[in-house]
C-alpha cells in the first residue's frame, strides 16, 4: 500500500526520538501550545482570546465561553474579549445575547467595523432592516470594503430602496475598482428599477472585457426583455447559447455546462436544460447553484394540480 | 496597500530633473536607509510593482533598464514616506529587467546583477516556470533558514519565477516587526527578484483584518483587486486571482472572509473560474481541506467550510492543483474528486490511488485541456519553519512527512511537477500530472552539477504510445538543441557520457520523434563543468619494458619508436620485495638501466595542471614526449651505464608538477628508466601516476548557429536564467567559441576510450575507472547536431 512509506517514516521519526513531530502531538498543536503558553502565563488576555477564537473555530464554543469568562475578569475594558463573546454567542444560538454584546463593542469605543457587520447581520436575519443598514453605513464611513457595500445594497434591494441600492454599489465601484460582485450586483439592480440603459452599460462594460460570457449575455437578454424588447432578448439568448456550447466544447467543465442549462432554460427549452444539468450534477453533485438550479426546474416542471 | 499611492510610470525623465526634484524635496538632511528592501508586488506581463520601506520618511524612486548599467528609465514615489511602492507599467513580457532603488537623493539597492526580474510570459503561452511555495514559515528561526537554504541549493541557478506563501509568515501576531524580522528580512534575497503572491494566515489575521483590508499584511502587499493580474476583479486584496504562462492562480482567504457557499468569496470563485481561459488551475489558501497534521480537518470549522463550500466550486471548474498551509506538516494528497464528507473517508474521492510519481508508478492522468473532476492532487505545505507534528494519517494522502520543508512547482505545457524539499536539502516526494499524452524528464531535472565525461542516468516517464524516443542537449538554456540519441526505444532511461560543455545552462530535452511537440526538458537548467581532472595513468598502469641490460641510446624516447618486441605487464614492476605485480629480471649482476614506456591520448582542450608521482627504486627519470619532467638521484647522467647516484625505497613515493609544455592534446609517450644504485642491489622498482587537469573545448556550436524551429512549448529562454546569468534583456546566453571535436579516432585495438576523451592502449586496471565510457562522447560530438527554436 502506499501509505506504508509515511507509516514508515512517522515510525522512524519517533524511534529516533529527535523528530519534530513529537513537538506537539495531539489532535491540534496550536491549541496544545496554547494550553502550554496560557498554563505558564494565566493572566495572558491576548493568549486567553486566541484560544478562545480557536475553540470556537473547533466547535467548542462552551470551552470559548471559559476563556472568555477569565479574560473578561482579567481585562473588563478588552473590546475584543466582547466581539469573540458575542461570535460565540452566536454559534451557540443565542443572537440576542449576541446584539447585546456587540451594542457594548461599539459603544465603548470608536466605530469598530466587525462589530456593526456582525450586528448588521443579526438584524437583518430578523428583519430590522432599516437598522441593519444604519450599522453598514457606519461601517462604511471607516472602511470601504466589498463586503460592506454588497450587504447594504441587498438590504436596500430588500427595502425595496432601489436607487439607494444603485447608489451604494456605484459608491462601492468608485471607492473600490471595477469589483465584478458590484458590477453585477448594479446591473441587476439597475434592471430592477427599469434603468435599463444603465443596466446595459454595466453589462456591456463586462462583456467588453470577457466577451465569451453566455451568463453575463443571458443577463443581458433580461434587461432586453424587460425593456420590451423581447426579439432582442431572443436573439441575445440564442447568442447566450451559441456562447455557452462553444466555452463547453472548449472547456467541458461542470460549470460551463451549467450556463449551458441556463441558456436553454432562458430560451424555454426545459427539457434540454434538465438534461444539461443532469450531466453538471452526475459530476458535480455537490455544486450549490446546479444544486438550487435542479430543485427550481424539478418544481417548475411538476405536474400541476387540479386549479 | 498602504499610502503614498502608486504613481504611472513616467517614462523616461531626465535624470537631471530627477535629481533636482529629489533635492527640493523637504527633510533630506540625511541619508535614508532600507528597512525593508525592495520585493516585487502584482507581477504581470507587463507591470510589476517595487515596494520598498525606509527607517525614516524619504522620497523614492526606482531607476529600471535592460543592464545594470542601462537604468534609463526613472518612475519616481508618490511622495515623502516610509514605505514606497512604485508601479512600473510599459514592460516587455517574458523580459528580464534590472533596477536600483533610490531613497532621498542616494542609491539605497540595486544597481546591480541581483536586483533584477523577469516580467511575466503572456497569458496562455506554455513557457516552463518555476514556483516556490512555502507556508507557515514566519517564525525567525534557524529552521526557517534550513528550508530557504535547501530550496537555493536545490534550485541552483533556476530561481523560481513567483513565490506562493500559505500564510503564517510572520509569527506570532503578524505585526509590522514581526513581518520585517521573519518575512522580509529572511527572504529579502529571494524576494528582490521574485514576486510573491500571498494568502492571509491564522496568526497575520491577528494583527489584520480583511473586511476592511488593513493592518499590516495588507498595508505591505500590493495584490490585484481589478483583474490586473488576470482573471476576475474581486475588490478585495483578501481573495484575488492572477495568471502566469498557461496557469491560472486563485488565492482564497479562509482565515477572515466569508466562506459560505453563497457569500461574496465564493460567488466570485464561481465567476472568476468560467472566466479563465488557462490550461491549469490551481489554487490556494491557508487551511487545507484535507489534513491531519498539527490541525484536523474533520474538525476544525473553517477546514471543513473550505472543503464543504470551496472545493464543490473548484472541481466544477476543473482546479488541478490545491495548496494549503495551517497544519504544520508536508501532505500531498491521491488524485482526489468529490471528497467532500466530514469526516473524511478511505477511498472515497480517490479517483487513483497510486503514486503520481514520476519515479514511480508514474505521473497522475488527466484529459487534455481544463476539463471537470478528472481529478486534483491537494498539498499541505504548512512546514516552511514552525515545529511540525503529525496527529494521523490522513486516509486520502498518500504521502505525508512531520518535518520542514517546501515544495518547489514546475509547470511545463501540459506537465505539472511538485517536490517536497526537506530542509537538509532531501526530495522526499515526488508527484506529477499529466495532461493527455506526454513525458516527464526526472533526471537531470535541474540544478545538478555534472561533470563532462561523467556517466549520468537520463531518465524519463510517459504516458501514451511512444516506441522510440529522441534525447537531446541543450547548453544554453534552450536556445539550441543537439541530439544525444535520434531515436532509441522508449525504456524510460538512457546511459550517457556527459559531454565536454563548460555552462550553468544546460537543459536535456525528450521527445517522440513521431510527435515532436510531446516532449520534456528539465525543469531546470544544470551545469557541466568542463574541467576535468583525468588520470590518464595511474598505479597499476600496464607497461611496456625492457630489462635486458641492453644500452637503447636516446632512440627509444621517440614517439614511432617500436617497442612491440617489448614485454609488458601493470604496475608495480620490479623485483626483490615481493609486492610487484609484474617481476623484472634479476640480473647477476644487475643492469645499471630499466627502460619502461606507455602511450596516451588526451583530449582538445587547455592543460590547465599536472601532476606526475613516482615510486621507484632506487633513480629515476621520466620523459614525455621526450622532454625530461622527473629525474632523482640521477646526478651521475642517464646513460645506460650510469648507476644511480642514491639508494632510496619505494614506499617514498615522489611528487613533481609537470611542465605543462610536456603534455599536449592527443597522443602522449611517457618514457621512464629506472636506475639500480649499485651491481649488488637486491632490488628494483618502479610504478607511476600522472593526473591532468583538462578545462576540455565545448563542442562547435550548431552549423550555422541557427535553430530548427522545434516543439514551442518548451525552452524559454527569457525565463529559465537566474538573477546572475548574464544575459541580455530576454535572457538568453550562448556560448562562445568553437573549438574543435574530440578526436574522432581510438588507435588500436587494444585501445579504449577514457571518460573524457582520454585514449589508452588498453594497459589499465584498477582505479582507472573513470577511462570508461568515452567512446559516446566522442561519437556524440560526430553526429549531427541540431538547433531547434527555443520557443
Amino acid at each position: 500500500m502506499p501509505f506504508e512509506w509515511s507509516r514508515w517514516l512517522l515510525l522512524g521519526s519517533i524511534l529516533v526520538g529527535a523528530s519534530p513531530a513529537l513537538a506537539h502531538p495531539g489532535p491540534s498543536a496550536a491549541l496544545r501550545s496554547l494550553d502550554e503558553r496560557i498554563a505558564a502565563t494565566p493572566n495572558d488576555v491576548a493568549l486567553r482570546l486566541r484560544r478562545a477564537e480557536l475553540r470556537r473555530s473547533m466547535g467548542h464554543p462552551r470551552d470559548a465561553l471559559a476563556d472568555l469568562r477569565v479574560a473578561s475578569r482579567l481585562d473588563p475594558t478588552e473590546r475584543e474579549v466582547w466581539l469573540e463573546h458575542a461570535l460565540t454567542l452566536i454559534d451557540l444560538g443565542k443572537p440576542q445575547a449576541a446584539e447585546r454584546e456587540l451594542t457594548r463593542v461599539i459603544e465603548a469605543g470608536p466605530p469598530h467595523v466587525r462589530a456593526l457587520a456582525e450586528r448588521a447581520h443579526l438584524r437583518e436575519a430578523d428583519g430590522r432592516l432599516e437598522l441593519a443598514r444604519h450599522d453598514l453605513d457606519a461601517a462604511i464611513a471607516v472602511d470601504q470594503a466589498l463586503d460592506l457595500y454588497l450587504a447594504r445594497g441587498h438590504i436596500d434591494e430588500r427595502l425595496d430602496h432601489l436607487d439607494a441600492a444603485a447608489a451604494g454599489y456605484r459608491e462601492g465601484l468608485a471607492a473600490l475598482g471595477p469589483a465584478v460582485l458590484l458590477r453585477l450586483a448594479l446591473a441587476d439592480v439597475e434592471r430592477r428599477r427599469g434603468a435599463h440603459e444603465q443596466a446595459l452599460a454595466v453589462l456591456d462594460g463586462l462583456l467588453a472585457e470577457n466577451p465569451s460570457r453566455a451568463d453575463w449575455v443571458l443577463r443581458r437578454a433580461d434587461v432586453l426583455q424587460d425593456a420590451g424588447l423581447s426579439e432582442a432578448a431572443t436573439a441575445e439568448r440564442m447568442r447566450a447559447l451559441v456562447l455557452a456550447h462553444a466555452a463547453v466544447q472548449r472547456r467541458p467543465t461542470p460549470l460551463h455546462r451549467l450556463v449551458l442549462a441556463k441558456a436553454h432554460l432562458a430560451l424555454g427549452q426545459r427539457e434540454r436544460a434538465r438534461k444539461q444539468l443532469a450531466l453538471v450534477l452526475e459530476q458535480a453533485p455537490a455544486l450549490p447553484e446546479a444544486r438550487t438550479m435542479k430543485a427550481h426546474l424539478d418544481e417548475s416542471l411538476a405536474p400541476q394540480g387540479p386549479p | 496597500m498602504n499610502t503614498p499611492p502608486i504613481l504611472s510610470p513616467l517614462r523616461s525623465p531626465s535624470y537631471a530633473a530627477l535629481t533636482a526634484a529629489l533635492l527640493l524635496w523637504p527633510g533630506r538632511g540625511h541619508a535614508a536607509e532600507l528597512e525593508r528592501h525592495p520585493y516585487l508586488q502584482s507581477a504581470t506581463n507587463t507591470s510589476i510593482v517595487v515596494v520598498w520601506t525606509t527607517e525614516q520618511d524619504s522620497s523614492g524612486a526606482v531607476e529600471v533598464g535592460p543592464s545594470p548599467d542601462q537604468l534609463t528609465t526613472v518612475v519616481p514615489s508618490a511622495g515623502v514616506g516610509k514605505q514606497h511602492e512604485v508601479l512600473l507599467t510599459g514592460l516587455t513580457p517574458d523580459t528580464r529587467y534590472y533596477y536600483r532603488v533610490i531613497g532621498d537623493d542616494a542609491p539605497l539597492a540595486g544597481g546591480d546583477q541581483a536586483h533584477t526580474f523577469l516580467t511575466s510570459p503572456p497569458p496562455g503561452t506554455p513557457t516552463k516556470f518555476r514556483a516556490w511555495i512555502v507556508g507557515d514559515s514566519g517564525k525567525g528561526n534557524d529552521k526557517q533558514l534550513q528550508v530557504r537554504d535547501a530550496m537555493l541549493a536545490h534550485v541552483g541557478r533556476s530561481q523560481p519565477h513567483i513565490y506562493l506563501h500559505m500564510g503564517d509568515m510572520a509569527y506570532d501576531d503578524g505585526k509590522y516587526d514581526e513581518f520585517t524580522d521573519n518575512f522580509y528580512a529572511p527572504y529579502a534575497d529571494i524576494l528582490r527578484n521574485t514576486p510573491v503572491w500571498p494568502t492571509l494566515g491564522n496568526h497575520e489575521g491577528a494583527s489584520s483584518d480583511s473586511g476592511s483590508e488593513s493592518g499590516p499584511y495588507y498595508d505591505g502587499y500590493v495584490l490585484p483587486t481589478a483583474g490586473e493580474a488576470g482573471g476576475l476583479a474581486s475588490g478585495t486584496e483578501a481573495y484575488y486571482s492572477f495568471d502566469y504562462a498557461n496557469v491560472h492562480f486563485v488565492v482564497l482567504d479562509s482565515h477572515d472572509s466569508n466562506r459560505a457557499p453563497d457569500g461574496p468569496m465564493l460567488t466570485w470563485l464561481q465567476d472568476d473560474l468560467l472566466a479563465t481561459e488557462q490550461e491549469w488551475i490551481i489554487a490556494y489558501w491557508h487551511h487545507p481541506p484535507y489534513t491531519k497534521g498539527s490541525h484536523d480537518s474533520d474538525s476544525e470549522s473553517k477546514l471543513i467550510d473550505m472543503r464543504e463550500n470551496a472545493l464543490p466550486i473548484l472541481e466544477a471548474g476543473g482546479v488541478d492543483l490545491v495548496l494549503g498551509g495551517h497544519s504544520h506538516i508536508y501532505e500531498r494528497s491521491f488524485l482526489l474528486d468529490g471528497a467532500y464528507d466530514t469526516p473524511s473517508q478511505a477511498g472515497v474521492g480517490v479517483l487513483d490511488d497510486l503514486d503520481g510519481s514520476p519515479l514511480g508508478d508514474g505521473p497522475y492522468q488527466k484529459p487534455p485541456g481544463l476539463t471537470g473532476h478528472q481529478g486534483a492532487v491537494y498539498v499541505v505545505a504548512g512546514h516552511g519553519g514552525t515545529g511540525v507534528s503529525q496527529d494521523d494519517e490522513h486516509p486520502l494522502m498518500y504521502f505525508a512527512e512531520a518535518k520542514n520543508g517546501s515544495c518547489v512547482l514546475d509547470i511545463q505545457g501540459n506537465r505539472l511537477s511538485l517536490v517536497n524539499i526537506r530542509y537538509d536539502g532531501e526530495v522526499t516526494d515526488r508527484v506529477a500530472i499529466i495532461k493527455g499524452d506526454g513525458m516527464i524528464v526526472t533526471s537531470p531535472d535541474g540544478g545538478e552539477a555534472l561533470e563532462a565525461g561523467q556517466s549520468r542516468e537520463i531518465r524519463w516517464t510517459t504516458v501514451g504510445n511512444v516506441p522510440k524516443v529522441e534525447l537531446e542537449l541543450s547548453v544554453d538554456d534552450g536556445a539550441t538543441w543537439t541530439v544525444i540519441e535520434d531515436s532509441i526505444p522508449n525504456t524510460g532511461s538512457y546511459t550517457w557520457t556527459v559531454p565536454a560543455a563548460n555552462t550553468e545552462h544546460a537543459l536535456v530535452r525528450v521527445s517522440d520523434p513521431e510527435v515532436p511537440a510531446r516532449s520534456d526538458e528539465s525543469n531546470a537548467t544544470f551545469e557541466i563543468s568542463s574541467t576535468v581532472t583525468l588520470t590518464p595513468v595511474d598505479f597499476g598502469h600496464v607497461w611496456r619494458y625492457h630489462d635486458q641490460g641492453e644500452d637503447l641510446g636516446e632512440a627509444w624516447h621517440a614517439a614511432d619508436y617500436d617497442d612491440s618486441q617489448w614485454s609488458e605487464g601493470p604496475g608495480q614492476l620490479g623485483y626483490g620485495e615481493g609486492d610487484e605485480a609484474t617481476e623484472l629480471l634479476d640480473a647477476d649482476p644487475n643492469h645499471p638501466s630499466a627502460y619502461f614506456r606507455t602511450e596516451i591520448e588526451l583530449p582538445e582542450g587547455e592543460m590547465l595542471d599536472a601532476e606526475l608521482t613516482a615510486r621507484f627504486d632506487d633513480g629515476i627519470a621520466v620523459w614525455i614526449n621526450g622532454k625530461e619532467v622527473l629525474a632523482v638521484n640521477v646526478d651521475d647522467g642517464t646513460d645506460h651505464g650510469a648507476w644511480a647516484s642514491a639508494e632510496t625505497e619505494d614506499d617514498e613515493p615522489v611528487t613533481t608538477p609537470v611542465d605543462l609544455g610536456a603534455l599536449h592534446s592527443g597522443h602522449n609517450v611517457i618514457t621512464a628508466m629506472v636506475k639500480q644504485s649499485d651491481e649488488a642491489s637486491d632490488d628494483l622498482s618502479f610504478d607511476l601516476k600522472l593526473v591532468a587537469t583538462v578545462q576540455l573545448e565545448p563542442p562547435p556550436p550548431p552549423p550555422g548557429g541557427g535553430s530548427d524551429g522545434g516543439d514551442d512549448d518548451g525552452g524559454s529562454a527569457g525565463s529559465g536564467g537566474g538573477p546572475d546569468d548574464g544575459g541580455g534583456l530576454d535572457g538568453t546566453t550562448s556560448l562562445g567559441g568553437s573549438g574543435s571535436a574530440l578526436p574522432p579516432t581510438v588507435g588500436a585495438d587494444d585501445e579504449r576510450a577514457s571518460g573524457c576523451g582520454c585514449v589508452t592502449r588498453g594497459r589499465t586496471r584498477g582505479s582507472a575507472g573513470w577511462l570508461l565510457g568515452g567512446l559516446p562522447l566522442l561519437v556524440l560530438l560526430g553526429r549531427r547536431r541540431r538547433a531547434l527554436a527555443h520557443r
